[in-house]
């Protein structure tokens, strides 16, 4: 480790003392913590932007597989339903990670700024990965002092608003600036998202989520495919279930109850499709940790 | 990095971006860099609302009748346009007097202020300069501002040039100087009446003006009104106008070449003899002989003019 990767790894380290997840005084920044590796599971993948310091995290999309790692850094324009799995922690070196939540306006804002290339060769997906700089580096480092030192929001926010100009300057830069312009196909597919992930229980038919967009039906499905490896139906139905997941384990919600919140009219179906997701009924999830 | 290796940063590229003596306009907006070489005669201008971060060297400046002192790794501020006699005390070739200029923004420290959560201050009204010690912290700001302008990237410094900018206001606004910059800040102080009133000043200096038009103008009573200008000043109204009349005459014969009685009549004064007294008092020399070293002296003064 150099001296900044090792400052970086030290306060990450400092900052999420205990195994899970802290929530800085910026509501948008996270410290991750895990300390053992576990095996594949299907998880909720925030639109983040993801700096590791310590260990190993993949991430397999219905595509691709993508290792969480220092030295590269992790773009998530839209949230994604993946699976996961820690696959290099221990207690003394465990996997560290510094959550940024994504906030396309920053971007979109410094795009008008600043000439940029959109990426037309490659199909961009919703998750895509750059190289880690030492200048990028050194602002990660700073905004985890200013959060350690206790100093304001002002000056956290003004950190964050750096790292984003350096992640639109790095190497995967014309993929994120595929999502800033509006217009473009991806950006229509981001605020599509944004419409089905701010509000889970109204069922929004593909026709309307399209004609929302302004885009064709066909063109609405191939740019969906395209950035979620899945259709927009799968896509709804694999957040409602996590979603519903996360409210029976982590809120104890009785099952019906959630199976409500997210959506489903019908108990029975909700626990079918939960079962197949899963592997297990809803209700072993509320009994496991009791 | 500690601070005398953070300064020792700042010190090289400051020598890259500004080699030679006088006040470099940099590509950042409100940002300027001066140099000086070798000590300097004292300089009279109107000093416009800035802060001024020494690097290296020692300042010394006269406003009205207090003196302030101040040298490497300390700031002055600046609150409202104010004539000022300054002068380089400590600086050599090896050594030279450096000084980062930031022009103060009253739209981003009122923003910042009123940003929920920056404490604010309820002292009463203070002179409008100061000098205080710079942080770590706000060194470190200035580094990096200075590593923008080494890259020279416009596009680097179009987006994160704006974010250093507002973290060094931040830096200051967490200073001793806090109290001035609140004051900037609040759009009905009586700092921004008194603004006001220079304003006025600086705009008609050349004509005879009415102080109770003046007073007026900043709903104040004549008493607190001639207390405030004081306070932030150091001077009383007539002093002050009698300042900037002078300084733009200097100018005047200095870079226009304009006669000596043309110059006295240009900025108010209808009897020749009482400018040149005036300004010999002021300046130290009568206008012919204030002029001709003028033009002798070094290119650190003729960029101040």
């Amino acid at each position: 480790m150099t001296t900044l990767e090792a400052r970086f790894n030290n306060l990450l380290n400092k900052l999420s003392a205990q195994n899970g997840t802290y929530k800085a005084g910026l509501t948008n920044i996270r410290c991750l913590r895990i300390s053992q590796t576990g095996s594949k599971q299907k998880k909720y993948w925030s639109a983040c932007l993801a700096f590791v310091s310590q260990g190993n995290k993949e991430v397999y999309t219905e595509e691709d597989k993508f290792d969480i790692k220092p030295s590269t850094f992790t773009v998530t324009p839209i949230a994604l339903p993946v699976v996961s799995r820690i696959s290099l922690a221990s207690e003394k070196e465990p996997f560290l990670c510094l959550l940024i939540d994504f906030d396309l306006n920053i971007f979109i804002e410094m795009a008008a700024k600043i000439p940029m290339d959109i990426d037309t060769k490659q199909n961009v997906q919703a998750l895509f990965q750059g190289s880690i700089n030492n200048r990028l580096l050194d602002s990660c480092v700073r905004l985890l002092e200013i959060i350690n030192e206790g100093e304001l929001d002002i000056l956290g926010t003004l950190v964050v608003k750096e790292i984003c100009y350096l992640v639109l300057k790095s190497d995967c830069g014309s993929q994120l600036a595929s999502f800033c312009f509006s217009g473009t196909k991806l950006h229509r597919i981001y605020q599509a998202v944004h419409e089905i992930n701010t509000d889970l229980k109204t069922e929004l038919t593909v026709t309307e989520l399209a004609k929302n967009s302004g885009m064709s039906r066909s063109d609405f499905f191939k740019y969906f495919r395209q950035a979620t490896s899945m259709s927009p139906v799968q896509y709804r139905q694999k957040l409602r279930l996590l979603e519903a997941k996360r409210l029976i384990q982590e809120n104890k919600l009785r099952v019906e109850r959630a199976a409500y919140e997210v959506g489903y009219k019908s108990a029975s179906q909700f626990s079918r499709e939960f079962s197949r997701m899963f592997g297990v009924p809803p209700i072993s999830y509320l009994k496991r940790d009791m | 990095m500690n601070i005398e290796q953070t300064l020792e940063k700042v010190r090289q590229l400051f020598t890259i971006n500004c080699s030679s003596d006088g006040i470099y306009q940099t590509q950042i907006p409100r940002v300027s860099l001066i140099r000086a070489a070798s000590v300097t005669e004292p300089i009279s201008l109107v000093h416009d609302p800035a802060v001024c971060i020494v690097l290296q060297g020692n300042k010394e400046l006269v406003i009205g009748s207090e003196v302030l002192r101040y040298g490497a790794l300390e700031y002055l501020v600046v609150s409202v346009d104010i004539p000022i006699t300054g002068k380089v005390t400590v600086a050599s070739h090896d050594k030279p007097y450096l000084c980062f200029k930031l022009d103060i923004d009253t739209n981003l420290i009122s923003e910042l202020v009123l940003s929920n959560d920056i404490r604010t201050l309820t002292k009463d009204i203070k002179n409008g300069v100061g000098v205080s010690r710079a942080s770590e912290s706000l060194i470190d700001a200035v580094l990096r501002m200075l590593k923008l302008l080494e890259t020279n990237n416009k596009n680097n410094i179009k987006v994160l040039a704006p974010l250093i900018e507002k973290e060094i206001l931040y830096w200051l606004l967490q200073g001793e100087q806090a109290t001035i910059f609140h004051q900037i800040a609040k759009g009905d102080s009586r700092l921004t009446q008194i603004s006001k009133a220079v304003a006025i000043l600086k705009q008609s200096f050349m004509k005879k003006f009415d102080l109770d038009d003046l007073i007026a103008s900043t709903n104040m009573s004549p008493a607190v009104f001639f207390r405030y200008f004081k306070l932030v000043t150091n001077m009383t109204p007539l002093q002050y106008q009698k300042k900037l009349r002078l300084q733009e005459a200097r100018k005047l014969i200095y870079m226009n070449n304009v006669d000596i009685a043309t110059a006295g009549y240009h900025v108010g004064y209808e009897s020749p003899s009482q400018f040149t007294r005036e300004y010999s008092r002021f300046f130290g020399l009568p206008p012919s002989k204030d002029v001709l070293k003028l033009r002798e002296g070094s290119s650190f003064q003729k960029a101040l003019l």
